[in-house]
């Protein structure tokens, strides 16, 4: 019992860690930027070749690794999408092009790399602990602990500083954000450094726990999505209890049909919400058109 | 000569997919990214049935379109209640659901391992065998595909898609039924793509999960959207254009380890690079966005 909660609250945590970046950029910038399953990867093989072809240090690989990535997604934002704005490109397109984005990316890492598994880290992060007759490893136990960290920090960003009111000014109506003197590109592009530091943030400690591929980014970005939906409102609220929810019917699923049914499992909770209450958990009713 | 038959059937296999992917897409304005699925269903339906019933390939095909067109309402009843990027996602889910069956079924479907040995296809008594045959029998498809998509666009029917795509309030406050026309078309457009799927899992004759992936998806839309969604030959231009731009790769000596990722990123690349510039495509008419008043 102790130990499918800890199951639970471990994948929940990478769930959700995944989804809040993802909806840092998505409920500013208002389109499915695929194109993140690709940095979460960078994240990862950014480390991978920092600390094994240029033999530094692990920490310095990890923070290097994720500014790499942070600088990617900003990258995207300000060669591609922002020049895509100006010529006022509507969501269904900016979300095309980040589907390409995504492929020539994933391509990239794969050619560079190679398609194989790699691992890094050592017998340090991979040492596990008993708790209540429970076993987690050093890795998991710093996921949980960034995630309790992000939820906090994030609810901290968005509801008590200027940033977070210029983010939220954004997402409602950028109009009206451009009207009261809130730089929108700028806005924009902190939005998407942040969402894509935590991206490669959460690929590199994946990477720890279970390796990585150069297709690790999309299931573990589809996760994220799912949670966003269910979720709702973009709060890291409803974010956090769509993570435990979706977290836990994947367990369900796990020990009643065997692990390779959770994938499917967590699409058909997507299309349930979708079509019985695509607001979300916690969210308003969507308008169905503009008149 | 082998090798150029070859191209021209896949040619042929691309145009069946896009064309009717464009049926739901470009014409109606439902971006979905399942078509592999439909691709998929097609195929392992008339596999499956030819190698356990042993049934002639004329039924198969008329079982498979069937059951495509069946699981292509399935896919269009989201449409009713959501919209436009979270319809995309809708689709993005039945698409990875139907891979994960075709894969983990593995009782049915065979599982990773695939469906080896489907016989060569019978029709009026006359045994396809050679790449001509297969030829031909792709290029009456092919015609037969382009035929009625063009009657169906030309049609009321068809007007009445394009005023879905272009203002569904408006089409809806005319007093048509739209939530009919969205499930219907969609299962036109699911039955065609099984067409293509029938055709390929007979001229290959082995399938397995990896031909039907989200990727294969958001190729047949790259195809679309870079031929031009929208208008009856666009998808036909896109699918020559990206079928045989890879495949001049061959001949510039590309190792063969990177052959597939350079394709990828060429495909990648071009969908950004229409995105960018072009987001009409070749010949299109549809560009995925309303015109909006003002701006």
């Amino acid at each position: 019992m102790a130990q499918i909660i800890v199951n639970i609250l471990f994948s929940a945590s990478t769930i959700f860690l995944v989804s809040i970046s993802f909806s840092l950029i998505f409920s500013t910038a208002r389109f499915f930027h695929f194109a993140h399953a690709a940095v979460i990867t960078f994240g990862a093989y950014g480390c991978f070749a920092f600390s094994q072809w240029l033999a530094l240090p692990m920490s310095v690989s990890v923070a290097i690794a994720a500014a790499a990535g942070t600088l990617i997604g900003w990258c995207l934002e300000w060669a591609i999408y922002r020049p895509m704005r100006r010529n006022g490109a509507s969501p269904l397109i900016l979300l095309l092009a980040s589907l390409g984005l995504y492929i020539v990316l994933q391509n990239g890492i794969s050619m560079l790399f190679g398609d194989d598994t790699k691992v890094i880290g050592g017998s340090a992060v991979a040492r596990s602990f008993g708790i209540l007759g429970a076993r987690i490893t050093g890795i998991q136990l710093t996921v949980i602990g960034v995630a309790v960290a992000v939820y906090f920090a994030k609810v901290f960003l968005v509801d008590r500083t200027r940033i977070g009111l210029a983010l939220r000014a954004v997402a409602d109506s950028p109009e009206l954000s451009k009207v009261s003197g809130i730089e929108f590109d700028k806005t924009m592009g902190i939005a998407f450094c942040l969402g894509s530091l935590l991206a490669s943030a959460i690929g590199l400690l994946r990477a720890f726990d279970v390796g990585m591929t150069p297709t690790m980014g999309l299931p573990m970005l589809l996760l994220g999505v799912v949670a966003v939906v269910l979720g709702g409102n973009g709060k890291a609220l409803g974010i956090a209890v769509a993570s435990i929810l979706l977290a836990s019917f994947q367990q369900l699923a796990a020990w009643q049909l065997g692990t390779r049914w959770e994938e499917t499992t967590a699409f058909l909770l997507l299309l349930a919400f979708l079509l019985c209450r695509p607001q979300g958990i916690l969210g308003r009713p969507l308008r169905k058109a503009e008149v | 000569m082998e090798y150029l038959l070859h191209i021209l059937i896949l040619i042929g296999i691309y145009v069946i997919l896009s064309v009717s992917l464009n049926l739901i897409a470009g014409y109606t304005g439902l971006l979905s990214i399942a078509h592999a699925a439909f691709f998929g269903v097609g195929a392992y339906v008339a596999a499956l049935m030819a190698l356990k019933l042993h049934s002639p390939f004329l039924i198969n095909i008329l079982c498979a379109i069937i059951l495509s067109g069946l699981v292509g309402a399935l896919v269009g009843i989201p449409s009713l209640r959501i919209r436009d990027d979270y319809f995309v996602i809708a689709t993005f889910a039945f698409q990875v659901i139907t891979f994960s069956v075709l894969n983990n079924w593995i009782s049915f479907t065979g599982g990773p391992m695939g469906l080896p040995g489907i016989p060569q296809p019978t029709i009026f008594g006359l045994r396809i065998s050679s790449h001509g045959g297969f030829l031909v029998l792709v290029g009456v498809f092919c015609a037969l595909t382009l035929c009625v998509t063009q009657r169906i666009v030309r049609s009321p029917f068809g007007r009445v898609l394009k005023a879905i795509r272009e203002d569904e309030v408006f089409a809806q406050s005319a007093g048509k039924n739209i939530a009919a026309y969205k499930v219907l078309v969609f299962m036109l457009g699911a039955g065609m793509a099984a067409v293509a799927g029938v055709v390929y899992a007979y001229y290959i004759s082995f399938i397995d999960p990896t031909s039907f992936t989200v990727m294969e998806s958001i190729f047949i839309v790259s195809i679309v959207i870079i031929g031009g969604a929208g208008s009856l030959w666009g998808p036909v231009v896109g699918a020559i254009v990206l079928v045989t731009l890879p495949e001049l790769l061959r001949f510039v000596g590309l190792p063969s380890a990177v052959a597939a990722n350079v394709r990828q990123i060429l495909y990648g690349g071009l969908l950004v690079a229409f995105m960018m510039w072009r987001p009409r495509g070749f010949l299109g008419e549809y560009a995925f966005q309303r015109e909006e008043a003002g701006k």
